[in-house]
């Protein structure tokens, strides 16, 4: 059975529940792990990855798909890097853009919204009490901190770089620059935004389904 | 006195400098509203498209002839920083393919899939002027007694100084179009290239045969009267006061300096770069080659492309056309030659549902203009549904508007499908050779 293993972003995690439940129900040995940032776990993405990374190799089993999404890209990507054991990186909307690579920046792209997903604010709200502000705060300065481009190039696994179309976050240049720093495979994701695949199972499993064919 | 600003020296409304600025866009994943210009300029443009063409006219004109830098200051332009400031403008990664050589709007909405940068070898730098658009002697009087500056400050150029009465009417009245075409590798694009192209990459030469009756000015500057459009060069020359043609050289706008395809070989060669090249006849005869690579790319990842989106010159939107998985069918002016190129692609392609088309309207009424009613009847006889948004088709070829209009019509389509992946160089040049287009590699 192909072993599935997603990282979501920080403090979020509903949002890709049923794309990931979407691939059990289709044969898929498919985990979601806890966010980074809610209480009881890691804050700081390098030490989720690190935790993450002697996970992966305490159990010993192979993982064909690792999937970080968002700021859980910034963590899947350390814990590919300290691995042998994940075949196949997969980055989702990778952050954080040198283009937003500030608090201040971050805060207003944040407050901006996304114009083509409005209710992901609301979304996301249960979800990011689960941290609370000072978690979500600390688990911000991390993902600033940890710069994808210095870690990408310790990675084996074979990586694929997913960029959506109306990404507020990512700009299409940096997700390029990833896809090209990696030796991977740019793929974008018409029509979706940020946080695809929510509400796109069926695209999801398609795209799993042809990167493990 | 200090060098004139890149900026100021080349023309924002020239094919190479709009269809650069597209290709960047692109390459940002970033749609290409008002021909590059800011949403305030987009709005200007919307709103002065409203008044009536006898307002219109003039507004028109002296806006584009307020680009013409000072015939005085044509010593301190500095084509080098020219070249640097299009290379500096592509995003910082490495490509598996950089183009250069000759404008061609269909073939940079493949360089948009392809997602790799394309750098002209050849500008316009608009130079002010007030003449009798009919005078094409005094022009080239006038070209003959400012070109020395700009010649001697830049050695790598020749000089191909245009003046076309009929289609660049309004712009000819307040303005000298000096196309320059670099004779050598620009060191910027050299560096581009050093720094840019990843191991294995191709270095793609783009290489257009026009070529057009020129009279020689001098041995790096030559004077021709007419451009590529709706009438051929020999009528040109019987306009009154033409000065008669004793050479022929690379079209001014389109062809490339065949000076500069054999540098860049050479270079190419010296310093182990593959090098490709794709060569071919006048802008309009890579059209049909890139609209058939570019559905069989959509179709091959499930996406029915029977959407065809026809740009025209400098107006369209390489990125947002991949993005709405449509077929672009470019056309280098709405002119009949393109028209008829654009039927004789339908009569052999399979059949198309809708096609969004844009008009480029350059303000004249100028002999071999293709009407949009034009473009509906060839449409509607292959059974495709036409849509003209963005363009107002009664005031054809007026309505300045389109300009700041065409990119909307984008907004209004429906969206690729499908994920997809930047076709491979590989891909794209076997393509084009598939459809009888000459590709070297």
């Amino acid at each position: 059975m192909t072993r599935v293993i997603a990282v979501p972003g920080l403090a979020v995690r509903t949002y890709v529940a049923p794309p990931v439940q979407h691939l059990r129900n289709h044969g898929y040995d498919a985990t979601l792990l806890q966010p980074p940032a809610w209480r009881g776990v890691d804050q700081d993405l390098e030490l989720y990855g690190r935790h993450l990374a002697a996970d992966i190799d305490n159990d010993g089993a192979p993982v064909d798909v690792l999937i970080g999404l968002s700021a859980g890209s910034q963590a899947a990507t350390v814990a590919a890097s300290l691995t042998s054991l994940v075949s196949r990186l997969v980055l989702v909307s990778p952050t954080v853009d040198p283009a937003y690579r500030s608090m201040i920046k971050q805060s207003y792209v944040f407050a901006r919204g996304d114009p083509h997903d409005k209710s992901a604010f609301y979304h996301h709200v249960p979800d990011w009490s689960r941290a609370g502000i000072p978690r979500i705060f600390r688990g911000f300065a991390s993902a600033i901190a940890l710069h994808l481009e210095d870690i990408l190039p310790r990675v084996t696994a074979e990586t694929t770089i997913i960029h959506t179309e109306y990404d507020p976050l990512t700009t299409h240049a940096y997700a390029a620059q990833l896809a090209e720093m990696a030796g991977g495979k740019l793929v974008l994701m018409p029509g979706a935004s940020h946080s695809w695949p929510q509400q796109d199972s069926a695209r999801f499993l398609r795209f799993i389904n042809e990167l493990i064919s | 006195m200090s060098d004139l600003d890149p900026k100021q020296v080349v023309a924002s409304f020239d094919s190479a400098s709009v269809l650069h600025a597209a290709t960047v866009a692109a390459l940002n994943g970033q749609p290409f509203p008002n021909l590059g210009s800011s949403s305030s300029a987009g709005l200007a443009v919307r709103v002065a498209g409203r008044l009536p063409w006898s307002m219109l006219r003039g507004i028109y004109s002296r806006i584009g002839a307020s680009e013409g830098i000072n015939p005085r200051r044509l010593g301190e332009v500095d084509l080098s920083t020219v070249a640097e400031s299009f290379a500096a403008r592509y995003p910082q990664r490495r490509y598996p393919a950089v183009l250069l050589g000759s404008s061609n709007g269909a073939l940079t909405h493949l360089a948009a899939a392809v997602q790799v940068p394309w750098l002209p070898d050849t500008v316009l730098v608009p130079v002010a002027h007030v003449g009798d658009t009919n005078r094409a002697d005094q022009a080239m009087d006038f070209g003959r007694s400012v070109a020395p500056a700009l010649l001697d400050r830049n050695p790598d150029i020749v000089l191909h100084h245009m003046h076309d009465q009929l289609q660049d009417l309004l712009m000819a009245e307040r303005m000298s179009y000096f196309r320059v075409k670099w004779c050598r590798l620009p060191e910027a694009y050299a560096t581009f290239v050093e720094e840019r192209l990843a191991p294995g990459g191709t270095v793609v030469v783009v290489r257009d045969h026009s070529s057009w009756p020129v009279t020689r000015v001098g041995p790096r500057h030559v004077f021709q009267v007419g451009g590529r459009g709706g009438t051929p060069p020999e009528e040109y020359l019987t306009l009154p006061h033409a000065p008669a043609a004793d050479d022929v050289a690379a079209e001014s706008e389109w062809g490339l300096d065949p000076d500069f395809r054999d540098d860049v070989h050479a270079w190419c060669a010296s310093r182990g770069y593959r090098c490709s090249e794709i060569s071919y006849d006048g802008p309009q005869a890579t059209a049909a080659a890139v609209a058939t690579v570019m559905r069989n790319w959509y179709r091959s990842r499930g996406e029915p492309a029977d959407r065809l989106v026809i740009p025209s010159f400098i107006l369209g939107d390489p990125w947002q056309t991949i993005c709405v998985a449509a077929v672009p069918f470019w056309t280098y002016f709405s002119v009949q030659p393109a028209l008829q190129s654009l039927d004789a692609y339908l009569t052999e392609a399979e059949p198309h549902a809708e096609a969004n088309v844009f008009l480029f309207e350059h303000g004249a009424e100028s002999p071999g203009i293709a009407t949009p009613e034009q473009f509906a009847e060839v449409l509607r006889r292959h059974g495709i549904a036409g849509h003209f948004r963005g363009l107002d088709r009664e005031r054809f070829p007026h309505d300045i508007g389109t300009l700041g209009r065409y990119d909307k019509v984008f907004d209004q389509l429906p969206r690729a499908k499908q994920p997809w992946s930047p076709l491979s160089v590989e891909e794209a040049l076997r393509g084009l050779a598939a459809t009888g287009l000459s590709v070297t590699t």
